[in-house]
């Protein structure tokens, strides 16, 4: 491991990428670069309205301007008008109800861009606007418009354990407190968008972007009315998803307008139309009271969530259960009580974003550590201490999970760092405070208990004599492609110039499940302890079947197998000698879960704590953060680059979350609507060194390998970022992103009351 | 409106497609564009030069960031008929024998994850090197500023320009 | 996005784009450096039928020194405006405010006249030549005629030009002996709009008491706002507590901000009080500290 002690993890030896030299040349195709002859370009009409009826559509005008080849509407959907990655209830075109801006009621595919956009303003549609949920609280009363068929309530979850009002009684302290959080954007840079290609055998060829291009295809099926052989989605790389392209976005739109058209279709959405149709983060309000013994043990905790989950399902339901699993985090509490709310509002769409949950719950959980802290007189890192789950306790809705002590890891290492306990400076006329703050965090991977959750990788020898991997994971910048080579060089023997890596494409890759939850390291490591003993043996075999030289004297290796140092067949002559019994090993198997009850209940856990120090300009509420350190175990690091880069980047995304970042909507209509108003960090509002120390050690009985760091960087910042600006102001911040103008607010409310006591 | 009368050595009616060379990447291309094209647009539509990509098209995310007669800007808000006679460098053109310095630093240093803002980043800083060859923490934030990156966090970025100012601080000691 | 079609012309002569912006009347809109106006073309927030594009027209980039001036043509562009040592010498607070504006690739293309034309009330340039002074001259086929900027900003962006009136150069005041100069924004990141900016430019005489001052507000009105007759109260003055509390007391009553996304009213108001108390503070410092390197 590449991994100075005391330096945090630092890249000592350089690996490259491998798609690393295509990226920074331009060389690589975004799948939103590609272009075919006499390829179309298509266009598609939203929503005028948050919450209407649809009267009527005429499209005549628009189909009558030339140059345009097709506009589609509801009666166009040759299969079922709808998609969700959980149940289908978004529909593909509205018929006669729309309940959000992002709602499509119509598409047109034209000779250019221009000529579909103009089309668009032919289309004639008359609405009937209905009245605006806007507020889940609101809306979950049954006399607010009901949205769906079933009423507003998308999903309940709760957790119980023990009896929270006896335990509140014999607390010595208590905090209560709602906690606000944003809508945030994951603000890819790539917009979504690809090519629909019909082919002449009848097929459809997708290209475009997804996290999970079978689980794409199952949908396009079922809209299509098409077999599922029959589409290919070819499906990285993805300029950036951050779990805003697991569910389907345009590619129902292409896909119809391809098979109507029979001819190639491209879709780019603007940034404007990606942040209207998008997914965001679930806005959350949550109200938690935590109750302490004087000696800082915390024995009652109850919370109430309710998610702004938007105008439909897609996998709502999971994020919230996600919340209510998490909403205790890494802490032992004997008496727990967690309810929550999915609820649908006309406020855009909701969904999967990395963290899935845990950001908005780990920023009440560690708030009301922090306040307890405060109130109880301690340490917040001792309080933590008192209350942190060992190595072999349960998880945190009590059930079984893979045992792990990172929680105790990444608190020791934390508190080790020297930003907690660096000099507070002032400026000169004391107007720049600075402040420290901590926040942990454990997050679960894998969707969990009671979803399916296959993986399954496939390593072969091929024609040309690459031993080929093939995963059906994507690529969007997580390093993926890096992750793949690293382990199977470590773990077939071979080199990097003898591998041939294949993901991304229905035609070529065995099924994995989605690159989502944090699985993809981890699954793509499973896979292959899985298949190398077998595939080693079968490569083995054969060499020596060509040689007769016998198995054990002969050794996987660069180029080929080796006997006594001496390249003895090369693969590609092996490849050339066996071509008509290729060699194939493939597995198949599920992700982990717990296996107790627990609907989305996990097994497997990655742990980190945050430490920032930040300055506060009291006389304009400016926050910013000067450094940040994390410490995050989630098992042996495989590419260190790409660790490195998940964590910082997952780092500075919640800082975005903490300080700017928030998807305005009013009235259901998004106010911000491209970078100008949606800010997510520049380069001139992170700190200029982040910290990051990885802790590989696993317990000593954890088979599990490499755990995924893709969401857990994200997790911890908001709360110490939060803790920080207390430290330094003595305010407690509890709605995101932090308003600098209550800062200055809060701040006139002290002097002034200093002012008056002073009196 | 008045353009029937309008000066004609110099009308541009709106269906008329527009004449224009450019130079780009060092060679010289004949266009006829639209008057309401983007540099952006030619580049990527009528050259096929896609490296230089498209992301928010107000200017606010630098992901369309080329090289305009020595100056960085937004290819998206320079209008394609302004680029008329100048010398445009894109990523494309970056890496004439091998990998330019730049690009080999941010592979060895993370500079980039998805790689969508990638070009525009290194174009950026390619910019910032050729007027600072041995830039400040202060000139290197400076000069990227303007260019998003939602995947990195900028760290690996800061570190590759920081690998490439050292360089040339070891050059220039090693000359002295 | 794209924008829609438009008809595009490109004259090479100041008189050409004249006569052009003569007969498009109402339909003609300049475009120099694009920065403010192709975004919303972009969103197709505006559609001009005419675009008359005047970066041909070299002859109205420069920047010159003039015994008691600095000239600047309208088509200079910020970042030559913020690489200019010229500037750098003799309009400070230029200086000291343009790398404010945008992003290299805003600067770069961005002009000095271009963004006074634009008049976005929070804007740098607008708020530096308020606090500088000086005169734009504006070209008609008829005339060419000298406005005050005290004169040029009308409303949120709108300026003096009529619409067959093009800028063509700006004449500023150079800095006086012991001057000190600020310039201030808060925005919520850099390079965004700011929420309000102060601009301070003043002179001191050898006891270090106030001899001139110019205080301007950004995104506090729908001009910048020059605090008038800050003059009368602070000439004769040295720097002190009470003299700050003053500031913030007239430029309380003299605001009246509007609520966005980005700020309440109450806070931009809470900002405008505490920038100018800022710059007014760190013009003086720099007036005496100058003072005493050039004794």
């Amino acid at each position: 491991m590449d991994y100075e002690e005391g330096k945090g993890l630092r890249l000592k030896q350089v690996c490259i990428r491998p798609d690393g030299v295509e990226k920074v040349t331009g060389h690589l195709k975004f799948l939103t670069d590609l272009s075919f002859p006499n390829m179309l370009f298509a266009k598609i009409l939203r929503s005028e309205y948050p919450h209407a009826n649809i009267v009527s559509i005429s499209t005549e005008k628009a189909e009558e301007l030339p140059g345009v080849r097709a506009v589609i509407t509801s009666k166009d959907v040759l299969g079922l008008n709808g998609f969700g990655l959980i149940f289908p209830d978004q529909p593909v075109l509205c018929k006669d109800k729309v309940r959000f801006v992002g709602d499509a009621v119509a598409a047109v595919a034209a000779e250019t861009e221009e000529i579909a956009e103009a089309a668009l303003q032919l289309i004639e549609v008359e609405y009937e606007p209905l009245p605006v949920v806007d507020d889940p609280e609101q809306a979950m009363l049954p006399s607010s418009p009901q949205l769906h068929p079933n009423g507003n309530i998308l999903h309940q979850a709760s957790y119980q354990s023990g009896n929270v009002e006896e335990a509140f009684q014999s607390c010595d302290c208590i905090v209560e407190e709602t906690y606000q959080l944003p809508r945030q954007m994951h603000a890819y840079m790539e917009t979504e968008g690809g090519v629909f290609v019909p082919e002449k055998d009848g097929t459809l060829t997708v290209y475009a972007g997804t996290q999970h291009g079978y689980k794409d295809r199952y949908q396009l099926a079922r809209i299509l009315n098409m077999p599922e052989e029959d589409i290919r989605v070819v499906s990285s790389p993805l300029g950036g998803s951050f779990g805003g392209k697991d569910e389907l976005n345009i590619q129902p739109y292409g896909a119809l307008l391809a098979l109507k058209t029979g001819f190639p279709v491209k879709i780019h959405q603007t940034r404007r139309e990606s942040v209207r149709s998008g997914i965001k983060r679930h806005p959350m309000k949550i109200k938690m009271k935590t109750g302490a013994k004087k000696n800082g043990k915390i024995i009652a905790h109850q919370v109430r969530i309710i998610a702004d989950t938007g105008a439909y399902a897609t996998l709502g339901p999971a994020v919230l259960d996600f919340a209510v699993e998490h909403a205790t985090g890494p802490y032992m509490i004997p008496n727990i009580q967690v309810e929550g709310y999915s609820v649908f509002t006309n406020n855009g769409v909701a969904g999967e974003f990395r963290g899935f949950g845990g950001n908005q719950v780990t920023f009440a959980l560690e708030g009301q550590i922090d306040r307890l802290a405060v109130k109880l007189g301690m340490s917040p890192l001792e309080l933590r201490q008192k209350n942190l789950r060992q190595a072999h306790d349960p998880g945190p809705v009590g059930q079984k999970i893979a045992p792990t002590d990172g929680a105790q890891q990444v608190l020791k290492q934390i508190s080790q760092s020297k930003l907690l306990n660096s000099c507070r400076k002032q400026d000169h006329n004391g107007l720049i405070k600075t402040g420290v703050g901590v926040a942990i965090t454990m997050h679960g991977g894998g969707l969990g208990y009671g979803r399916l959750d296959p993986a399954g990788g496939r390593i072969s020898l091929n024609e040309e004599g690459k031993i080929e991997i093939a995963f059906g994971f994507e690529e969007f910048g997580q390093g993926l492609l890096a992750v793949i080579e690293q382990i199977a060089i470590r773990a077939i023997g071979c080199s990097r110039e003898d591998l041939h890596i294949v993901i991304g494409d229905t035609y070529k890759v065995p099924r994995s499940g989605s690159s989502t939850a944090s699985r993809g390291t981890s699954m793509v490591w499973q896979a292959i302890q899985r298949m190398k003993a077998p595939f080693q043996n079968s490569l083995l075999e054969r060499a020596s079947q060509c040689t007769d030289v016998p198995v054990s004297q002969l050794k996987i290796g660069e180029k080929g197998v080796w006997h006594q140092d001496e390249l003895l067949i090369s693969y590609k002559e092996l490849a050339k000698q066996t071509i008509d019994k290729p060699l194939i090993i493939e597995t198949r198997f599920d992700f982990p879960a717990t296996p107790c009850s627990i609907p989305g209940g996990h097994f497997l856990y990655s742990f980190a704590a945050c430490a920032v120090k930040v300055e506060v300009d009291l006389a304009t509420g400016f926050v910013r953060v000067k450094h940040l350190e994390q410490a995050v175990a989630a098992g042996p690091v495989i590419f260190p680059q790409g660790y490195l880069g998940q964590i910082e980047g997952g780092s500075v995304m919640a800082l975005g979350y903490t300080l700017t970042e928030e998807a305005l909507i009013e009235k259901g209509t998004y106010v911000t609507e491209n970078f100008d108003t949606y800010l997510i960090p520049t380069i001139k509002d992170v700190p200029l060194s982040i910290d990051i120390t990885a802790i590989e050690e696993l317990c000593e009985e954890d088979e599990y390998g490499p755990r995924g760091v893709g969401e857990i960087g994200t997790v911890a910042v908001a709360p110490a970022i939060a803790m920080a600006i207390y430290d330094a102001t003595g305010i407690w911040v509890n709605k995101l992103p932090v308003s600098r103008e209550e800062i200055v607010n809060k701040m006139m409310e002290t002097e002034m009351s200093k002012w008056l006591t002073s009196k | 409106m008045a353009d029937k009368q309008m000066s004609s050595s110099i009308k541009l009616p709106s269906e008329e497609r527009m004449r224009m060379s450019i130079f780009v990447n060092g060679k010289k291309k004949e266009l006829e564009i639209h008057p309401a094209a983007r540099l952006v647009d030619i580049l990527r539509e009528q050259l096929h030069l896609t490296g230089t990509k498209i992301s928010c098209g107000i200017g606010r995310c630098g992901a369309c960031s080329v090289i305009m007669n020595g100056r960085l800007v937004n290819a998206c808000l320079v209008r394609a008929y302004q680029a008329n006679e100048k010398e445009i460098v894109t990523i494309e053109g970056l890496a004439e024998k091998g990998l330019h310095p730049i690009q080999q630093a941010f592979l060895e240093e993370g500079g980039f994850q998805c790689g969508y803002c990638t070009p525009g980043m290194i174009m950026a800083v390619k910019a910032i090197l050729d007027q600072y060859p041995n830039p400040t923490s202060q000139q290197i934030v400076d000069g990227l500023s303007g260019n998003l990156c939602r995947c990195t966090g900028y760290s690996g970025i800061i570190r590759a320009v920081q690998k490439l100012a050292e360089k040339e601080t070891s050059r220039l000691d090693s000359k002295c | 996005m794209k924008p829609v079609k438009f008809d595009y012309y490109s004259p090479k002569t100041v008189d050409e784009a004249l006569t052009l912006l003569e007969e498009a009347g109402f339909d003609g809109k300049i475009i120099a450096g694009g920065q403010s106006l192709v975004p919303i073309m972009n969103m197709r927030l505006s559609s001009p039928e005419c675009l008359i594009d005047i970066n041909q027209l070299h002859d109205l980039q420069f920047i010159e020194f003039d015994s008691d001036k600095v000239k600047i043509g309208a088509l200079t562009r910020q970042a030559e405006v913020e690489r200019s040592d010229v500037v750098q010498k003799h309009l400070g607070l230029l200086s000291e405010a343009v790398p404010f504006i945008g992003h290299v690739q805003t600067r770069n293309r961005g002009t000095f006249g271009g963004s006074l034309v634009h008049a976005d009330p929070t804007a740098e340039i607008p708020l530096s030549l308020m606090a500088l002074g000086g005169t734009l001259h504006i070209a008609s086929k008829e005339e060419v005629r000298e406005v005050n900027v005290e004169d040029f900003f009308i409303t949120y962006l709108t300026t003096d030009i009529m619409p067959n009136e093009m800028l063509t150069e700006i004449h500023i005041p150079i800095e006086q002996e012991r001057n000190g100069y600020s310039f201030y924004e808060i925005s919520r990141r850099h390079g965004d709009f700011a929420l309000v900016a102060s601009a301070c430019q003043l002179t001191i005489d050898h006891l270090d008491r106030i001899t001139n001052v110019r205080l301007v507000l950004g995104g506090v009105e729908a001009t910048p706002l020059l605090i008038e007759g800050a003059n009368e109260w602070m000439n004769g003055e040295v720097l002190s507590d009470s003299l700050l509390q003053k500031v913030e007391d007239i430029v309380d009553e003299m605001v009246d901000p509007e609520s966005d996304i980005h700020a309440t009213a109450e806070y931009r108001r809470h900002l405008s009080k505490k920038l100018a108390v800022r710059t007014v503070k760190s013009a003086y410092e720099r007036a005496r500290g100058e003072a005493n390197e050039r004794s």
